[in-house]
């Protein structure tokens, strides 16, 4: 059974700049960031995440949103397993996807198709996978003789294609997204809307961090609220938009 | 109940106590070693993006190395009273090993760092960072021994069974010099004024370290040689490129070298792993 687990998740980063201990004076109680205080050692330690606990399984897509500095991608990279918590567990049990940066890895020199194998090493995909996707990777990104061309050749745009087209053809058991892939290319976006959905809806758990409270709506089925490495609301998507709103206006 | 399933990981994250700290640092460097196909990508792609687009691509290492034997090589044969023969094989073996020396010693302790962007984009072992730097060095040295196998065809070295003890030699330096990054590495994350600590060391141990010179030149002061580890190191790569072997003495320190090494720097990994993302 796919599901993964926050238990009492505690990340704190410790600022070694011994400047620092100004810093927390008159930076502390400063908006949204991570509450800052000095921990017995009289080192200045930022507390990104704070007793954070939750639960999704199967079939969940959770969204996370809150204002900059609230701990969205700390928690990411948490549940991701890049960051260890100082306190607290994750569990998971799944293959988890990490797509932070779609194109991470890729060689500017080497070709479309040597890409799509590189990219693919980096996404976890065994030889076999990798081959037997290619083509249908190739052919949606439309990218034909380019494919035998170095990347560095390509325009912008065709590098999102590649990266798109490779990254939509995982079969990830948990997805972690942080932001939406594309962003901003609200015209390709169009065009790979049911790719995106076929690959979402092939993905067991889905989390994404993002700022658009339109996609969290479109993509999500759940929604926690952070606010200064806390988790201030977890309920469905509605409800915590709605808390998210009433924030920014008190 | 399960059947669908093929493999499922479980993984629970989160501060761990003795055991579990020293059960996932050998997850991690098992972890490593597996992940193969992605370090020996990301060490070729670091040699093909310092020679990109450039006329002879990664032969430049070979043409380098062997205009700095060539120059070096008269010179220093002239002032060591040394016949040129002999010299510039030494020589060229000693400057393609030191170059392996210094850059898995110095850039080991920002093999860590300059990778954070795949640290904190990616959940792989840390321990690959470090099998990469290694294999790139690895494949560094495969271009600069070019340059040691011209000299010694064109000074007529007579190959002999002692030869045979470079295999042994070889692996035996790169396992007493691999730990160095993993050990190095995340000091040099967490101290970022480190790395240049170490850069200069390694350039005060390297008039210590006979890669010019002959350690029976030393005469008296032959211990200042001996008690250095490298030079030991140095030789059992060095002598059988050249055709005697190395003596007991080289084999035991560079045993002891990888023995205490690697146990210094598992021990550390061990207690530091979990951290490192969040110094880099």
């Amino acid at each position: 059974m796919i599901e993964m687990i926050a238990d009492s998740v505690c990340v704190e980063f410790p600022i070694y700049d011994a400047k620092a201990r100004s810093l927390k004076n008159t930076v502390l109680n400063l908006g949204s960031g991570g509450r800052i205080q000095a921990n017995a050692a009289n080192k200045v330690v930022v507390t990104a995440l704070d007793e954070i606990s939750f639960s999704i399984r199967d079939g969940d897509r959770l969204g996370i949103i809150g204002p900059n500095g609230a701990g969205k991608t700390t928690l990411l990279r948490t549940l991701a397993g890049i960051y260890e918590p100082t306190r607290g567990r994750v569990m998971t049990q799944g293959h988890i996807a990490p797509l932070f940066d779609i194109a991470l890895g890729m060689d500017q020199d080497a070709t479309g198709y040597e890409n799509i194998r590189i990219r693919g090493l980096f996404l976890d995909m065994s030889r076999e996978e990798i081959e037997e996707r290619a083509p249908e990777i190739a052919e949606f990104s439309e990218l034909g003789p380019y494919l035998d061309m170095p990347i560095r050749t390509y325009s912008s745009g065709m590098r999102v294609r590649l990266a798109f087209a490779i990254a939509t053809s995982l079969q990830p058991d948990i997805l972690l997204l942080d932001e939406m892939i594309g962003a901003g290319d609200a015209v390709f976006l169009a065009r790979a809307t049911k790719r995106l959905q076929d690959f979402l809806s092939r993905t067991r758990i889905l989390v994404l961090a993002s700022h658009s409270n339109e996609i969290i709506r479109q993509m999500c089925n759940k929604a926690i609220l952070l606010h200064q490495g806390k988790l201030v609301g977890f309920d469905t998507v509605d409800e915590v938009i709605k808390a998210y709103a009433s924030m920014i206006v008190s | 109940m399960q059947a669908a399933e093929t493999t499922l990981s479980v993984s629970v994250t989160g501060p761990s106590n003795g055991l579990q700290a020293l059960h996932g640092a050998l997850t991690d460097l098992r972890g490593g070693l597996s992940d193969w196909r992605v370090w020996t990508f990301l060490a070729h792609h670091d040699i093909r993006a310092r020679y990109r687009r450039s006329t002879l691509g990664p032969l430049w290492l070979t043409l380098s190395m062997a205009i700095q034997i060539s120059a070096m090589g008269v010179v220093w044969a002239t002032l060591f009273n040394m016949e040129i023969r002999t010299f510039i094989p030494y020589l060229s073996l000693g400057m393609l090993i030191w170059s392996f020396i210094t850059s898995v010693v110095g850039e080991g302790s920002l093999c860590f760092v300059s990778s954070a962007g795949y640290i904190t984009q990616t959940k792989r072992p840390l321990t690959t960072y470090v099998f990469q730097l290694v294999f790139k060095n690895l494949l560094i040295a495969g271009h600069t021994f070019l340059v040691y196998l011209v000299t010694a065809i064109v000074f007529q070295i007579t190959p002999t069974p002692a030869m045979l003890l470079a295999v042994p030699g070889v692996v035996l330096f790169v396992l007493a010099l691999a730990w160095a990054p993993l050990f190095l590495g995340p000091i040099g994350a967490r101290f970022r004024d480190i790395p240049q600590v170490i850069q200069s060391i390694l350039m005060v141990v390297f008039f210590i370290t006979p890669v010019m010179w002959k350690p029976d030149m030393l005469g008296e002061r032959a211990l200042i040689a001996i008690l250095n580890p490298l030079t030991h190191l140095v030789a059992i790569v060095r002598l059988p490129l050249l055709g005697e072997a190395p003596s007991t003495l080289n084999w035991t320190v560079a045993l002891l070298t990888a023995a205490v090494g690697w146990t210094l720097a598992i021990g550390s990994f061990v207690r530091v792993r979990t951290r490192i993302p969040y110094w880099v």
